[in-house]
């Protein structure tokens, strides 16, 4: 049986204590000495006693920064609702509504009802023109498709008509950025044309001998989207209305000149299963829209902000 | 403390076709080398007409990218496009353009969602703020039929509406009669909170005035 070596009285119970060990037990497992007993209470009471010294300033205001960023980002509450373990459909359509729930209030009363009044004016034309014998040649589904793209531009035009002026710079000082403001307006614009163009569609293939509702939607939906996007692009060269003007001027040439283009069957062969392939052709020209939308980002973003590239002053 | 090391821009000059303009420059600089520190209380930059106040206040906002130089908020370098910073960022263009088909009460509500701010803690504030300002009578109005010197109160409403740290404001004073003049120097003080304005003549009202920069030259020279 090892002898226990004789300590300094005291030694070891506090050594114990401030280990947190009874000093009945023989702590640590070690048969310590005297003399590093003595060391390793020297050493305890030293690191007892040591107190930290405050961060130097430069440590303090690099803490108090990162503080303040922190803060920042929760000073700017947003929608939330309880997530899942997954991504499901319904935390995406959130937070879609969370992106475009702060532009609401640029679209007034007269948007929506001018749109609406625009759509709806076709159902007196086309009836006014059969009674008359028909000088208008057109039916419902092609008259959907004719105006879907001038609801569009007129939208993003309405949308957009700050642009240019301080009200438009006094927006893009918001916490948002420049691409989530122009998507979060032209989604409003999309979404409600293709919702009222979409009950019309309903009513026209309810109604319609011989129209397909998938067909008919696919008819008007690519030249919407082409013209929307092509007045977005023009935006960055022109003022807001202007290029809503140039876009209309375009897609009225285009259909005069229907008989002559292969790509604009879908107005004439609207809802029925040949308007489908030919719309397709809208996706390579929608996808170089966007392509070219990303290129001139900063040009539209100085443009939104109502900045010439000769400001100054 | 915000600190602004040698801010930087210059603007291009619109193709000269004349003869011998060949080798003339092709980019006007508005801003040199702007250095200074920003303290909390109000800083007035002044300066001659062309002087290059407003992009200075563009630059601070984010609104155009500097050339060169860096910003620095309590020690640490930042984008001014950072959201964080826009979130304590307020800011009044010199041109007071608003929607005119919009009330004064829509417009500051349209504010609020884009700087994120509930919508019921919003309504309270701008009521709040326009009761302060003089605007409580119109705040039903268009911003279309008020006149000009209540809508730059309105941009003015907007700007404190989410109680900013740091203010930056484009002739503030510029078209408002004195009470009002009174009422926004009154908003405008509130420790701790950094202020950068622009104005051609010292302000008549009492501010908690830090300092006062002059802009000349594309640089600054303190006064």
């Amino acid at each position: 049986m090892a002898r226990r070596r004789r300590h300094p009285p005291g030694d070891e119970e506090r050594l114990a204590a401030m280990l947190g060990f009874s000093p009945a037990d023989e702590y640590l497992g070690l048969d310590l000495s005297p003399g590093e007993t003595g060391g390793l209470l020297a050493t305890a009471e030293t690191l007892a006693a040591w107190t930290p010294e405050p961060p130097a300033p430069e440590q303090q205001k690099r803490l108090l920064a990162a503080a303040m960023a922190a803060a920042g980002a929760l000073a700017a509450p947003r929608l939330t609702r309880p997530r899942g373990d997954l991504w499901t459909v319904a935390d995406g359509l959130w937070a879609v509504l969370d992106a475009v729930r702060p532009h609401v209030h640029v679209f007034r009363a007269p948007f929506w009802l001018a749109t609406l009044v625009a759509v709806a004016a076709g159902l007196p034309l086309l009836a006014g023109s059969r009674s008359l014998g028909g000088w208008l040649d057109l039916d419902f589904a092609g008259f959907l498709v004719l105006m879907a793209p001038v609801v569009a531009v007129g939208g993003t035009a309405y949308a957009f008509r700050s642009c240019g002026s301080g009200m438009a710079e006094l927006e893009m000082t918001a916490p948002l950025t420049p691409w989530q403001l122009i998507a979060g307006r032209l989604a409003w614009v999309l979404a409600y044309d293709s919702l009222l163009l979409g009950l019309c569609s309903v009513a026209a293939a309810a109604t319609g001998p011989g129209l397909a509702l998938g067909y008919l939607v696919a008819a008007w939906l690519g030249p919407m989207l082409a013209l929307a996007l092509a007045d977005l692009l023009l935006t960055s060269i022109l003022q807001p209305w202007a290029a809503a003007g140039a876009c209309l001027g375009l897609w009225a040439g285009a259909v005069a000149c229907a008989d002559r283009l292969p790509w604009m069957a879908p107005l004439a062969a609207a809802g029925t299963a040949g308007a489908f392939g030919s719309a397709w052709v809208f996706a390579p020209v929608c996808a170089a829209l966007l392509a070219a939308l990303a290129l001139s980002g900063q040009r539209l973003a100085a443009r939104l902000a109502g900045l010439a590239p000769q400001a100054g002053g | 403390m915000l600190e602004l090391e040698g801010i930087s821009k210059s603007f291009p000059i619109r193709a000269d076709r004349t003869v011998g303009a060949a080798h003339a420059p092709r980019r006007r600089p508005v801003l040199l080398d702007v250095r200074g520190n920003l303290p909390p209380g109000v800083t007035i930059l002044t300066g001659a007409s062309g002087a290059g106040k407003t992009t200075l206040l563009r630059v601070l906002a984010g609104i155009i990218r500097p050339d060169g130089g860096s910003l620095r908020y309590e020690g640490t370098e930042f984008q001014p496009r950072a959201r964080w910073f826009r979130s304590c960022l307020g800011y009044l263009p010199q041109r007071v353009a608003v929607y005119p088909e919009m009330s004064v009460r829509v417009f500051l509500a349209h504010m609020a969602a884009l700087k994120a701010m509930p919508v019921g803690l919003a309504g309270r504030l701008a009521q709040d703020v326009a009761g302060r300002l003089g605007l409580a009578a119109c705040l039903d109005r268009p911003l279309g039929r008020i006149s000009h010197g209540q809508a730059k109160l309105a941009c003015l409403a907007q700007a404190l509406l989410n109680d900013p740290d740091v203010l930056f404001l484009d002739e503030p004073f510029e078209g408002l009669d004195h009470s009002a003049g009174r009422s926004v120097a009154a908003l405008l003080a509130r420790p701790g909170r950094i202020v950068l304005l622009t104005a051609h003549a010292q302000p008549r009202w009492p501010l908690p005035l830090a300092q006062l920069w002059l802009l000349r030259g594309g640089v600054l020279e303190r006064g």
